[in-house]
């Protein structure tokens, strides 16, 4: 165990704002509910740190850590309120084509079970896929197929969503 | 715009918006570091750390009240029933430490979440047979107290008669008490804590529990 500077850790942070932010935006509900997820998600990077191995990529072992928070506090809030209608919190709405089509892509992702949705989060924010068969514990086989069907499925709703504004 | 690869610059661009509203800052850091912050793995472990010293306590208590007690084999029988269950409480919570002590968040997700719902099967499990069969212990119970703490043999002050009825209702009070659990959780539909108790004693819990590690088992096969 190394010993772990504060302003080491912030640096690092500050670097993957981006990243936590899409994590707890994808896994919670509402604004109260991310900011809670931001910080147990922060917490536990801080309680860990001390272990990471600077050998190795920090992004994997940040994602690993996030996901394993989130979607933990994911199950543990659809068990406390599972009346309520599932579904993640929206970034500000926006105007333009771009910004619908983000919405429907939001839709999508949390729509998505907890591990497809770590696996779209992983995709959509570059990483190659033996970075996400780390994080995730899979082959790479098993991401590149699995990419392969949430295309299919985006494409499908994408062109059903299309049918029904022209309909 | 409907492909996958499509959207990645949008959502690159969300991010950052994102990124400007999250409070990653020393605020977040200060709160972390005071401890403000807490973590499922730390809720998972003081539960059945407290049932593990528990049941470590009742049993030393209760081999002492036996050895005391041979003479009288319906306070040894009240006894030994007692500490089986205090011994299986104390199985299950040492399963369950081991298992959490297992668990690092910096493993990858499709092993940790896994091993969470494992640790969470095991909790449901544990939860419904107290619940169930806590109303059967509750005569050998008042016999080992009463003969503990006020020095009263239950037995001979009350007779059989005391005995078998509240066998009886030990029995009874398991319908009755899945009766009122239920009616409860209508009353106070809205709480999550009865609404929780009551899908744990009626194995819902364990259902969802199992149907989630099927799920990542699924997940983790090859697609």
């Amino acid at each position: 165990m190394r010993p772990a500077t504060q302003g080491e850790f912030l640096e690092r942070l500050q670097a993957h704002g981006r990243m936590l932010g899409q994590v707890a935006c994808s896994y919670a509900r509402s604004d109260a509910d991310r900011a809670d997820l931001g910080q147990e998600i922060v917490a536990q990077l801080w309680r860990a740190f001390p272990r990471y191995d600077p050998a190795r990529p920090f992004s994997t072992w940040m994602y690993r850590i996030a996901l394993n928070v989130a979607i933990s506090f994911a199950r543990r809030q659809r068990e406390l309120a599972p009346l309520e209608e599932a579904g993640a919190v929206r970034a500000p709405e926006g105007q333009g084509e771009r910004e619908g089509q983000l919405r429907m892509l939001e839709q999508f992702v949390s729509g998505l079970p907890p591990l497809e949705r770590a696996l779209v989060l992983l995709y959509l924010d570059e990483r190659s896929q033996r970075e996400i068969a780390e994080v995730l514990g899979i082959s790479e086989s098993n991401v590149s197929t699995r990419i392969h069907r949430i295309k299919g499925r985006l494409r499908e709703r994408a062109g059903a969503r299309e049918r029904g504004e022209s309909g | 715009m409907s492909e996958l690869d499509e959207m990645k610059q949008a959502w690159k661009e969300q991010g950052r918006r994102l990124a400007q509203l999250e409070a990653l800052n020393l605020d977040t850091l200060r709160a972390v570091r005071t401890a403000a912050v807490g973590s499922d793995l730390r809720r998972w472990r003081w539960l059945p750390a407290l049932e593990l010293a528990m049941g470590v306590v009742a049993q030393l208590w209760l081999v002492r009240f036996i050895e005391g007690m041979l003479g009288a084999p319906l306070l040894v029988g009240s006894g030994v029933a007692l500490l089986v269950a205090a011994l299986l409480g104390t199985i299950v919570a040492a399963r369950q430490l081991i298992v959490v002590s297992a668990i690092d968040y910096a493993a990858p997700v499709a092993e940790v979440q896994a091993r969470l719902e494992r640790l969470r099967t095991l909790r449901i499990r544990a939860t419904r047979w107290t619940l169930l069969l806590s109303p059967l212990l509750w005569t050998p119970l008042a016999l080992v107290s009463g003969r503990a703490l006020l020095g009263v043999d239950l037995q001979r002050a009350m007779g059989w008669p005391w005995v078998l009825a509240n066998l009886a209702l030990g029995y009874a009070l398991i319908p009755l008490g899945l009766s009122a659990l239920a009616l409860a959780s209508r009353r106070w539909a809205e709480s999550p804590a009865w609404r929780r108790l009551r899908d744990d004693v009626a194995g819902r819990s364990l259902a969802r529990a199992l149907r989630s590690l099927e799920e990542i088992a699924a997940f983790r096969r090859e697609a």
